[in-house]
């Protein structure tokens, strides 16, 4: 192992083909699935967010279908790019999951939520180019400002403690919050994004 | 075509799409929603590395049975780890260690703060999804039922290092055995319905969509939310619902349950050093009926504001009592022209709540106003208010200033 690894890691400095880390992790080279994993996320991650009502839901798809991609190597021929094929165990994944939860929302009668699974799973007129652009327009953000939504959607902060941090009612940030997401559907929609706190 | 159009910009809409539980089923919602779950992938596309950590860990622990996630980090628990290893060259040799030496490994994570069924080690963040059970340094267990979320936020390290313990139950189940915990340190459980607080304790907890259910095996388990808190004994079961008093289960086994602590009649009084005096300012304190001070500083008659305001100043070095729901019990006496007064309770944190009580004026009458049903003012937060140390002030003025001054007195604190 010790001397796959090294072997890797020199490797994962230059450009390594995705035909030869595959036939690598399918000989049961987990730093070589590792690399696939890493060269694909992006755009599997991209592909579940549009579609899911939570992070957490996208977070957890995208980690059962790297497992399932992992398990069912031996099928994949590499015909499609490695992330198409993982992006359609994600989209089984999440499917499984919205209809799992959509049985619930409506037991608990949460119609917001409800109707939310129902969009996610109606999955039209979804922007898959929609991350590339939402991260260029976070990088236009002032750094406090692009912080602040890091520590609200990225980590899942609970206002009243991101309160406590910035020693500011939970409601000043709730409206600082709802500004930054103002900036960036301006930006996104192809207006400059301004900084802002 | 965007899934964000059609979105309005309006600042209060957002003040109600921030606050946690509450939903509104319309397009606007879901595209703000949608919205901040796209941001947090956004912010998420560099982690590359651990998303591939993550997956190795969850293939490691899978192998031969399938696709189940055991545990899973939290996002809080990502950025820790982030911080190691940003950069996937990074990343690659963070998992050389992996390969290398397990002591490198280790010397690299938070502290270990219990251990899973399965022996894995649980640090503050970890989410437990399926059936097990965990274990901490003192001997404390808690054991997970099926189809359960319980979130590991805090407890010891093995040295005894840390803050108390502290669990979130999203959903699912619970049955814990709780060694006797320091009082200061007691181990707590939220639900998103309300808190358990646990010395010492056999109970079982379990969290469902509208509330939480909790059945006490042994000892005493406390039980409540920012509306009101009981006490559940040993063989008695309680309901807690967001927002609403704890209920017994009135048809639980038959326990010994201690009667409702009969509340004193008032709970605190205003003792003023000259409950007469025409001064501007009058010292005095808040005590409770037994004569422990609870609440001390100044009250008085501002004429200039026509206010009579009390510094709650929580005494240092004695015990607070926190008051849950009492009545403020207040007598008053305006000018003839004026006919409401106002109370307003100030938080440390810059927020009021306050509601208009009608008087009639040029005599002196009872006022009385229950504090948790005061309405919340601009961005306090829409909850009712409790009277903790966290209280800076409580305002009494008439509506008129310019009527003449107004006076109070005999002000306390009554049961609800």
């Amino acid at each position: 192992m010790e001397v796959a690894a090294a072997t890797l890691g020199s490797a994962m400095t230059d450009i390594v083909s995705e035909s030869v880390l595959l036939e690598r992790a399918r000989q049961g080279d987990e730093l070589a699935f590792a690399t696939l994993v890493d060269g694909s996320h992006a755009q599997v991650r991209g592909f579940l967010a549009a579609r899911s009502p939570s992070l957490e839901l996208a977070e957890e798809c995208l980690q059962q279908a790297y497992v399932t991609a992992w398990q069912k190597l031996a099928e994949f021929r590499g015909e499609a790019p490695f992330a198409a094929w993982v992006k359609s165990m994600a989209r089984l994944h999440l499917l499984s999951e919205l209809r799992r939860r959509r049985r619930s929302v409506a037991l608990e009668n949460a119609t917001g939520v409800a109707a939310l699974v129902d969009a996610c799973l109606a999955d039209a007129e979804v922007d898959d180019d929609l991350l590339p652009r939402l991260r260029q327009c976070l990088d236009k953000l002032d750094p406090q400002a692009r912080e602040l939504l890091s520590q609200r959607y990225r980590d899942g902060l609970e206002l009243n403690d991101l309160a406590t941090a910035y020693t500011r009612s939970a409601n000043a940030l709730a409206v600082t919050l709802h500004r930054l997401r103002g900036i960036l559907r301006r930006c996104l929609d192809g207006a400059p994004a301004g900084g802002a706190t | 075509m965007s899934i964000l159009s059609n979105v309005n910009t309006d600042a209060e809409d957002a003040l109600t799409r921030e606050e946690p539980g509450v939903h509104a089923d319309d397009a606007t919602w879901r595209a703000e929603r949608r919205l901040t779950v796209a941001i947090g992938a956004a912010l998420r596309a560099d982690q590359g590395a651990e998303t591939a950590r993550t997956v190795l860990e969850l293939i490691r622990s899978n192998r031969g049975s399938g696709p189940r996630r055991l545990v899973q980090r939290s996002l809080t628990t990502r950025k820790r780890q982030r911080r190691a290893s940003s950069r996937w060259p990074w990343a690659a040799a963070a998992l050389l260690l992996v390969s290398v030496g397990a002591g490198s490994w280790w010397a690299l994570q938070p502290p270990v703060l219990a251990q899973a069924a399965d022996g894995r080690a649980l640090i503050a963040g970890d989410v437990v999804t399926t059936p097990g059970a965990l274990r901490f340094h003192d001997g404390t267990q808690v054991t997970v039922g099926a189809n359960t979320m319980l979130s590991l936020i805090s407890a010891q390290d093995r040295r005894g290092v840390g803050a108390a313990k502290r669990l979130r139950l999203e959903v699912g189940t619970l049955t814990a055995v709780v060694t006797k915990q320091p009082v200061a340190a007691p181990l707590t459980i939220t639900t998103p319905h309300g808190e358990v607080t646990v010395v010492g304790t056999e109970f079982t907890l379990s969290t469902e969509t509208a509330l939480s259910r909790l059945a006490v095996r042994e000892g005493r388990v406390r039980f409540g939310n920012a509306v009101d808190t009981i006490d559940v004994g040993a063989g008695a079961a309680a309901t807690l619902t967001l927002g609403l008093k704890p209920q017994l289960i009135v048809d639980a086994p038959p326990a010994p349950v201690p009667p409702t602590p009969v509340l004193p009649t008032p709970l605190m009084i205003w003792d003023l050093d000259a409950p007469q005096a025409s001064a501007s300012w009058t010292h005095g304190a808040l005590t409770t009926v037994d004569g422990r001070r609870c609440i001390e500083g100044r009250a008085g008659y501002l004429h200039a504001q026509n206010a009579s305001l009390v510094r709650w100043v929580t005494p240092v070095g004695k015990p607070w009592v926190p008051v849950l729901a009492a009545t403020l019990h207040v007598e008053a006496f305006v000018p003839a022209s004026v006919n409401q007064i106002h109370v307003q309770v100030h938080h440390r944190a810059g927020y009021n709540w306050g509601a208009t009580i009608p008087v009639q004026g040029g005599r002196w009458q009872v006022c009385r106003v229950r504090l948790d049903q005061l309405t919340p003012y601009g961005d306090a937060p829409k909850r009712p208010l409790v009277v903790t140390d966290e209280l800076d002030d409580l305002i009494l003025l008439s509506d008129d200033a310019s009527a003449g001054p107004s006076r109070f007195r005999d002000l306390r604190l009554d049961p609800p």
